[in-house]
């Protein structure tokens, strides 16, 4: 910023601004630094000091290693990894084609087909949980993780349609001088289409994989058991199980969970950005 | 392989289309379309046999037995939240669309909790809000020890206390979209009028706004939805006590605890019914469209 035309009163404003930002960026950042330094006391110090307190011991992962031994820490780390890369190839997979068949061809039930899609996007999932869950029932995919495979990879219309709006900013003529050339249909989507897609793609994969690490809901509903479900399970379990003489250890998983995230988003932090720029404008 | 065109075009369409086409059918349309028929049955969600009441849930939900309405209205908290959440990200976006030092570290760091855990946020804040907790701790350090309210334990606060969470969990997002929205702002128009000697207030109002509004009143329909569905951070936060239980807890619960799927269907519907308006009144004012055809 410029100061040599600055008038007292725009000073005045700057300083305004700048103390409404760091009173906001400290209202977010002390929750989570309250829990981090939790993790580190003892019972002790949990139970007589302030929460604000520094903790002695900076060194002190014993609330670490009691969360490790006492819950199913890499059960849910292994479930949590796996449901995010099997839905993220099978919604990569099936999203990129369809979204190629209903771009570039004109059939018959295609407006009905478009149709369907935006009538499911406007219908919010968490309202027909009632009777999802007895379709689940009765697929036999409750209390395993392929339902929360199959719900966030079959009901995810909202990566469709970024891929259909990414694809009809692609000009058809790439696929007809392709065609000319003698490729058939299938070989221009492998061949053409999906690496012509990477940037969308790339957008899907991060927002699904937040979405998928941080959800709650469909793990609490089809996977309520640890063995089978995602990270936050373990936390709502853990939680459940813990007193408050164990708070700090329920603070040291937090961290252990929130970790990945926050190296995640300090080195990705452009694109996270930017694919939620994307993705966020969806109606 | 030498299949005709047109042959190759029908299995590609068939063959591309019959995977997503089934999942949507058998995980969105068809619960879509039972929903709708559980609604109009006593199923307890597991007998076989499911009488037909027809709209006698509808009727005992708005008419006899209001109670299951009531955590609606709980609704109007977040609604009065997001309204404000709006105002105060339009008020970051645009001080930190100026270019200052810092602002993309400040950007960063306040959209860093919609990114995190949705279990491990709100225990943070069960912990951070209870009695004696860190809110009481950091309220006594800058003096103001003397105000600390029960946070989670007083009816009339805690209702307050699960809006100020979900603001401090989703205010970087909307802070974000509204960033982005203001890109689209042309900075010599900015230039010109401060040569004009235009006031920051006057700047905002007959440049900024109006680039903005489109993308705000989106945002204040989205939230409006989202009012209407809040449920991950009061369930972790208080289970739904001391009347902080959102009407989708409240239908889970019929569905799931209580066993009466007809009247927790018959409650989706009516809160699909709220949120399709919802979604017609902005088509209405907005005229977007949806997916292009």
């Amino acid at each position: 910023m410029k100061t040599r035309h600055m008038k007292p009163q725009r000073i005045l404003w700057n300083s305004f601004h700048y103390i409404m930002l760091i009173v906001a960026s400290l209202i977010v950042v002390m929750p989570l630094f309250i829990a981090f330094i939790s993790s580190f006391k003892t019972p002790l110090e949990m139970m007589r000091g302030e929460k604000t307190d520094w903790p002695t011991n900076l060194a002190n992962f014993d609330n670490y290693s009691r969360f490790i031994d006492s819950q199913p820490v890499g059960t849910a780390f292994y479930n949590t990894l796996f449901v995010i890369v099997i839905s993220l190839i099978i919604v990569t997979l099936i999203g990129t084609m369809a979204a190629y068949v209903i771009d570039r061809f004109r059939f018959r039930g295609r407006s009905l087909i478009l149709l369907a899609y935006v009538i499911v996007m406007a219908v919010p999932a968490i309202t027909t949980q009632v009777s999802l869950y007895q379709v689940m029932l009765s697929l036999g995919l409750v209390n395993s993780k392929w339902a929360l495979i199959v719900l966030y990879s079959g009901a995810d219309i909202v990566s469709l349609y970024i891929f259909i709006t990414f694809l009809g900013s692609i000009s058809k003529e790439i696929d007809e001088s392709a065609r000319i050339e003698g490729a058939s249909y299938f070989q221009i989507y492998w061949k053409v289409i999906l690496p012509l897609m990477t940037p969308a793609i790339s957008t899907i994969v991060i927002l699904r994989t937040i979405h998928i690490y941080n959800d709650f809901i469909l793990p609490y509903l089809y996977t309520p058991r640890v063995e089978q479900s995602t990270v936050s399970m373990l936390l709502f379990k853990a939680s459940d199980m813990m007193s408050s003489n164990t708070e700090a250890v329920l603070m040291a998983g937090i961290v252990i969970v929130i970790a990945p995230t926050l190296v995640a988003f300090i080195v990705l932090q452009r694109q996270i950005v930017s694919g939620m720029m994307r993705g966020a404008v969806k109606g | 392989m030498n299949l005709s065109s047109k042959n190759q075009k029908r299995c590609v369409i068939i063959g591309f289309l019959a995977v997503p086409l089934t999942l949507l059918t058998v995980f969105s349309i068809y619960p879509f379309i039972q929903l709708i028929g559980f609604s109009l049955t006593d199923w307890d969600g597991l007998s076989p046999d499911k009488t037909f009441v027809g709209l006698a849930n509808y009727q005992s939900l708005f008419v006899e037995d209001r109670i299951l309405l009531k955590p609606l209205i709980n609704s109007l908290y977040y609604f009065i939240g997001s309204a404000m959440q709006l105002a105060l990200a339009t008020y970051f976006a645009v001080i930190l669309n100026r270019r200052m030092a810092g602002a993309n570290t400040f950007r960063m760091l306040l959209f860093l909790p919609f990114v995190l855990n949705s279990v491990a946020v709100s225990i943070i804040f069960r912990d951070f809000l209870q009695i004696e907790g860190g809110l009481d701790a950091l309220m006594t350090i800058i003096g103001l020890g003397a105000y600390t309210q029960e946070w989670v334990q007083d009816p009339d606060i805690v209702k307050w206390s699960l809006v100020f969470a979900s603001i401090w969990r989703y205010l970087g997002f909307q802070l974000l979209i509204t960033y982005g929205a203001l890109q689209a702002v042309p900075q010599d128009q900015f230039e010109a009028a401060r040569l004009e000697g235009a006031s920051e207030w006057q700047q905002f109002w007959y440049i900024t706004f109006p680039t903005i509004a489109p993308v705000l009143g989106l945002q204040l329909i989205l939230s409006t939805v989202g009012s209407l569905e809040v449920f991950d951070v009061p369930f972790l936060i208080t289970g739904g006590a001391n009347g902080t239980k959102t009407f989708i807890m409240a239908a889970l619960e019929e569905a799931f605890e209580f066993r009466r799927v007809g009247m927790a269907a018959a409650m989706s519907v009516v809160l699909l019914s709220f949120v399709m308006l919802v979604i017609i009144v902005q088509r209405y004012l907005f005229d977007r469209g949806g997916i292009k055809s």
